[in-house]
């Protein structure tokens, strides 16, 4: 039992590394596996290779980038979505059913669309601040929080920021129009190194209080007297998370656009193998989210001759995976009412 | 010790006051048990101990010190809580929920260590529930629950302990063996239990000292046998009594 856990464990901290040596193998351009170690050995070390030029710019400019970025954003997502449901005490939450992403998604399509001054980062983040804080508040003017006034808030929260959306694309020009779309999908045919150093950033700075505060997500997901009486001064401890779960989305959304479901299935995934004290929890969501992502982004990478938005392939995957946790029944045994 | 002088509470915009000057001491190695009808205020009152709800007039002192000047942390260093009806909203094992008991002594930043965890088992072997450290909260009965959760505030290590009417919901053999586990628990650690009831008789059986609790006021206090009495339940829940004394023990029997 000790030794079957050790190994899943195991595997999920691994899996990461896993698929990003698959997707670093698996393209359009075959490479063999000798080559790549050799390649970026020698790019690492700053060696002379042979092989430079094509092999190298493949890898290091086009396959590289893509992987750390969907590692990012796979963790980042599945982070916040860990964290929502945390704090919100509810397993059916995700930053996408709670606005955050839509919110994210108006800030960035505003910096595109109006104010290219503005960094799309710092709008995604501020509007996906606005968006769960408005959710937060609308849920708990009925005094305690209700599962069903969370996710109804939620909802219409998104379905506003959403509308938004749709406005600033009708009054935008066409060409920006198609970009616009064509981002909302989510997708990360774009990225590359300079993409990457700007949203690690607020990824990683995002991720560091959710890791360091991952305990007390036990006590809080208890509800918020008991939570109160456990000595946990509430009001701050949830500004502090739903802060880094917005910073976390804003910044995934600003370099890949609306990737749904992965911070809903992620954690139900990882809770199911390593249980869910948030302790565990956490660095393996982290972890099972990067894994997720590289590998739906591999697919949309190769399965067509064309790049499919790899947002598709994640609301695809989401979608048979919600149905079953519903027909499982949420108020099931394992999931608490 | 609990002290609470002249303790009034109004929610807000309300016109009449939910708790109005309830004055009364707890003292360490005493049950201190509450009794009193549904919405005499007394779930409220452990509110306005805990801190949750912000009382205008009086004062409550938790081992000493005034609570309006603590913080938080320092609340649950003084005072642990079993909360009434309970649910958790993920199947944690029985242990991480006494774990839980352990946030006012870990860091911020940090999780419990080896030790915390160590308290942690001792308080569920006091309570005879190590056995479930690894089961399911979500999975295991009522009484075993109270048991686990009676444990955490043994792991909070507060000198004082309130529980909201912890034999609600559960059948006849769990409430005896909860409470007489409550009553060795707070005399052999000298601690303060506070405690809400429903059933007279338990109160009789169990308690050291009794609050009589109507409509917000306190209408009398002291020892079971002189609380409890045929006019002040007559008056309190408006039932008509009888005591039956068999073998050295009184019991109340309604009047049908």
């Amino acid at each position: 039992m000790v030794v079957k856990r050790k190994l899943i464990l195991f595997g999920i901290g691994l899996s990461p590394f896993v698929f990003a040596c698959i997707s670093l193998l698996w393209g359009a351009y075959a490479i063999a596996p000798w080559t790549i170690a050799k390649v970026l050995f020698s790019k690492i070390y700053l060696l002379k290779s042979a092989e430079a030029g094509t092999e190298l710019s493949i890898l290091w400019d086009i396959r590289l980038p893509r992987i750390v970025l969907s590692a990012l954003v796979g963790a980042a997502l599945s982070g916040a979505g860990v964290t929502l449901q945390g704090i919100f005490r509810n397993p059916l939450v995700d930053p996408f059913i709670l606005g955050l992403s839509s919110g994210a998604a108006f800030g960035c399509t505003l910096s595109v669309a109006l104010f290219p001054q503005f960094p799309i980062q710092a709008a995604a983040f501020v509007f996906s601040l606005v968006a769960s804080f408005t959710t937060y508040l609308l849920a708990r003017s009925q005094g305690e929080i209700s599962r069903l006034h969370l996710v109804l808030s939620g909802i219409v929260i998104s379905a506003f920021f959403s509308a938004l959306v749709s406005i600033l694309k009708f009054l935008v020009d066409p060409h920006k129009l198609v970009s616009i779309v064509y981002w909302l999908m989510g997708s990360f045919s774009l990225s590359d190194w300079s993409s990457i150093w700007v949203a690690s950033l607020g990824m990683i700075a995002a991720c560091v209080p959710l890791v360091l505060m991952r305990w007390r997500l036990n006590a809080l997901s208890m509800g918020e007297e008991e939570a109160r009486s456990l000595g946990i001064p509430v009001e701050r401890d949830r500004l502090i998370f739903i802060g880094a779960a917005s910073l976390a989305v804003g910044s995934a959304v600003s370099v890949s656009g609306i990737i749904g479901w992965v911070g809903l299935m992620v954690p139900h995934l990882t809770r199911m193998l390593v249980g869910p004290d948030h302790k565990l929890l956490m660095p393996f969501s982290l972890a099972a989210g990067a894994a997720f992502m590289i590998f739906a982004d591999t697919l949309a990478r190769n399965l067509t001759s064309f790049d499919i938005p790899v947002g598709i392939i994640t609301a695809l995957s989401g979608t048979p995976f919600f149905i079953y946790l519903l027909r499982r029944g949420t108020g099931g045994e394992s999931w608490g009412k | 010790m609990i002290e609470v002088r002249e303790l009034t509470f109004m929610h807000q915009g309300a016109k009449e006051p939910v708790l109005r000057k309830i004055d009364f001491q707890a003292k360490g190695g005493e049950v201190t048990a509450i009794l009193g009808p549904n919405g005499s205020g007394k779930t409220t009152l452990f509110q306005c101990l805990l801190g949750i709800w912000k009382f205008h007039e009086g004062e409550v002192r938790l081992s000493g010190k005034p609570i309006s000047h603590l913080k938080r942390v320092e609340i649950a260093k003084r005072l642990s809580a079993v909360p009434q009806e309970h649910d958790a909203p993920f199947p944690y094992s029985c242990l991480d929920i006494v774990l839980m008991g352990r946030t006012a002594h870990v860091g911020i930043f940090s999780s419990p260590s080896l030790q915390d965890r160590d308290l942690s088992r001792q308080a569920m072997k006091a309570l005879g529930v190590d056995h479930l450290a690894e089961r399911p909260y979500t999975q295991v009965s009522g009484g075993e629950r109270q048991m686990v959760l009676i444990a955490r505030c043994l792991a909070q290590d507060a000198p004082a302990m309130l529980l909201d009417e912890p034999t609600a919901h559960l059948d006849f053999r769990n409430q005896i063996t909860i409470l007489k586990k409550v009553k060795n628990i707070v005399r052999e650690k000298g601690l303060v239990a506070l405690m809400n009831l429903h059933d007279p008789n338990m109160a009789l059986l169990f308690s050291d000292r009794v609050l009589l609790l109507n409509r917000g006021a306190l209408v009398a206090q002291g020892r079971p046998d002189e609380v409890i009495t045929q006019k002040s339940l007559l008056e309190v829940y408006g039932i008509e009594v009888e005591f039956v004394a068999e073998n050295g023990y009184r019991v109340i029997c309604p009047k049908l």
